[in-house]
């Protein structure tokens, strides 16, 4: 039996080995380079003042990352919808399972060993691609301090989507038995409980730490100064405006679900903090001569006060939830486990309608 | 021996809403050729399928070689089955088929096997996609018969092939497993197909077993009698009307009896094997319980 499953599995495996090993050495040649360059020009640009021109010129070597990260993403679905979905359906399909289970080979045995090769195979396939887009990719994640922004495709988790998907698609063909449908089945499948997992699950896996802070208005003049967290590279969940009675106010580190901020002054000085309440005193137009945009240091200073004493008057909060990059790894495996136990359980159903429930 | 080689009770099987087979029963001895015959639709594929353990039955009960149908892989090897249309992995080469069979049976016969095909001319690397009807039949047929089965099933295995190549079928079938100790079960809705080859005939009619027995006693027990129309008795007591039908003058009456025929005032003539089998297969059922007075079964 085991040699069948090889025979169904030869030629798809062959090419995507082929395909695989051509990236590999497209990113083992272009790897090294892009790491050298990182390490000593973009590490040394801010001694140089030219970090602008570095970083640019950086990404222009590296303007393969996107397309990269995107196959790790796409590889694990493409093996799921074109080898799992068509593993039981285009046997059912072409009529091939009245030969195939006629042997002296019960169900069972059969469809175990063909799921276990199939799953070996695709496992096998996107591991390597992951390991060595990870590898090729760690320097441009590095200067992006973007730990968490390509999580999917990084490391383990790819490898248990392929799994997972695999699976997935040989239940759905099992059920549906016709390779196509099931092929549009898989793919509509695995879209939709990644984006569950994503939006309800993999958010509250791991408790986030918090970090807060006395609500500070915004300088008048100058860059905003949001509370940042201790590593650039942590995962922000989410950066929170609080009232005193726990009522959040706002997101992104202002009022309102778009996190702005502003008064309503009338020409008195009496004023509006917008979204929150009347200030307790009148916010004062600056002395001097005023040009819209152009306070004067001292201007804004007096401006920045008045608009400060209103804002604590209201005594407000600002909350930030960030996962570390210490969670990184216990999240990775996490995911991983989720969908590996997914794997399972999806190709013990498969087994199991395939035994009881077919043709 | 004392095992059957079929034994059905009850059985029957559902898709959906509609019965493709309905309380079927039979005893099946082995070492008989099995002829099962029957309409389109009958059933036949269905109980073929249910034998092999393709299908399971939605009541009753099937045995086959005294064994649950595809229990285990040393049940499964002994039943080799040959489906309609012989599924065949089209992109495998004949060789691959072979290979296949090799790894997937613990007793294969390799050699007979490989005989077999260079006795049948067919070339190893073919795809098995690219081979006529006639070739997928045999090399169904052969690697079915490589697993050295006690009971070999074939499903339909001639409707596809013309008429030359279904003589060379059946015959290159019955040359291979003579003196073989093997049993065989084959259908086909064509009794001519059946009959230079088989020794025991099950009719299959709407979901139905219509009879089953050895084909020697199906065509003794059965006779026609030919008798004026307006005779004061519409049937002889004492035998089973299968078919009946009328002329302006005549009344030609197919019966089952165990016993001698002797009917004053009417004639009797012994029947063909394909006159019992039209007999069951035709509007036999119908008019049997269209007919005046019920006829009872013989004792």
């Amino acid at each position: 039996m085991t040699w069948l499953a090889w025979r169904q599995l030869r030629t798809q495996t062959l090419v995507a080995a082929a395909l695989l090993a051509a990236l590999a050495i497209l990113l083992v040649l272009t790897g090294p380079n892009l790491r050298h360059y990182a390490d000593t020009v973009v590490n040394t640009c801010t001694a140089r003042h030219d970090c602008i021109a570095v970083t640019a010129n950086f990404h222009k070597l590296a303007h393969l990352a996107n397309p990269i990260s995107l196959l790790v993403i796409v590889v694990p679905i493409l093996l799921g919808v074109f080898w799992g979905a068509p593993l039981v359906a285009r046997e059912l399909e072409a009529g091939t399972y009245r030969l195939a289970w006629t042997q002296s080979v019960t169900r069972v045995r059969w469809i175990l060993v063909r799921l276990v090769a199939v799953t070996l195979v695709a496992v096998a396939i996107t591991g390597l691609l992951s390991l060595v887009v990870t590898w090729w990719q760690s320097p441009v994640d590095r200067l992006n301090a973007g730990l968490f922004n390509s999580f999917e495709a990084r490391d383990v988790v790819p490898v248990a989507y392929v799994a997972f998907c695999v699976a997935l698609g040989a239940l759905i063909g099992a059920l549906v038995r016709r390779t196509i449908a099931a092929m549009a089945a898989t793919l509509g499948c695995f879209v939709l409980v990644r984006y569950v997992v994503q939006q309800y699950v993999y958010p509250n896996l791991l408790a986030p730490l918090q970090l807060t802070r006395h609500f500070r208005a915004p300088p008048v003049n100058g860059n905003n100064s949001l509370i940042k967290p201790p590593n650039p590279a942590d995962w922000v969940q989410s950066d929170q405006v609080i009232a005193p009675s726990g009522k959040v106010l706002g997101q992104y580190g202002g009022i309102g679900p778009h996190g702005t901020f502003g008064f309503n002054v009338s020409n008195n000085g009496s004023a509006v903090f917008r979204g929150v309440g009347r200030c307790p005193n009148r916010i004062a137009t600056p002395p001097g001569h005023i040009r819209p945009q152009h306070l004067t240091p001292a201007q804004a200073h007096f401006l920045q006060a008045e608009i400060q004493r209103c804002v604590d008057s209201f005594h407000l909060r600002e909350v930030l939830t960030y996962q570390p990059t210490s969670h990184y790894w216990p999240l990775q495996w996490s995911e991983a486990g989720i969908f590996g136990a997914l794997a399972v359980a999806l190709s013990a159903a498969c087994i199991w309608w395939v035994r009881r429930r077919l043709p | 021996m004392t095992e059957l080689a079929l034994r059905a009770e009850g059985l029957g099987k559902r898709y959906r809403r509609h019965w493709a087979l309905e309380s079927c029963d039979l005893h099946v001895p082995r070492g008989h050729v099995v002829g099962l015959v029957g309409p389109n639709g009958a059933g036949k594929s269905t109980l073929l399928q249910l034998a092999a353990g393709l299908l399971e039955p939605t009541a009753g009960s099937i045995e086959v070689l005294g064994a649950h149908p595809a229990c285990d892989s040393a049940q499964l090897g002994r039943v080799g089955f040959v489906a309609q249309d012989a599924s065949l992995y089209a992109w495998l080469s004949v060789e691959d088929h072979l290979r296949l069979g090799a790894h997937c049976n613990a007793s294969w016969d390799a050699a007979a096997a490989h005989a077999r095909l260079a006795e049948l001319g067919l070339s190893p690397r073919h795809r098995a996609g690219r081979l006529s009807g006639g070739q997928r039949a045999q090399l169904s047929l052969t690697i079915a018969l490589a697993k050295r089965p006690d009971l070999l099933l074939l499903d339909e295995p001639v409707a596809s092939l013309d008429p030359l190549a279904r003589r060379e079928f059946l015959g290159l079938l019955m040359s291979t497993v003579a003196g073989a100790d093997v049993s065989i079960v084959l259908s086909s809705h064509l009794v001519s197909d059946l009959e230079r080859v088989c020794d025991y005939l099950v009719v299959l009619v709407d979901s139905h077993v219509r009879v089953a027995g050895e084909i020697e006693d199906l065509v003794a027990g059965h006779h026609r009698l030919i008798g004026p129309r307006q005779s004061g008795h519409a049937a002889p007591a004492n035998q089973t009307v299968i078919a009946a039908s009328e002329t302006d003058r005549q009344r030609v009456l197919v019966v089952r009896s165990d016993g001698p025929v002797v009917e004053p005032g009417w004639e009797i003539e012994s029947v063909s094997l394909e006159d019992v089998v039209l007999a069951y297969m035709g509007q036999g059922a119908v008019l049997q319980s269209s007919l005046p007075s019920t006829p009872t079964a013989a004792p």
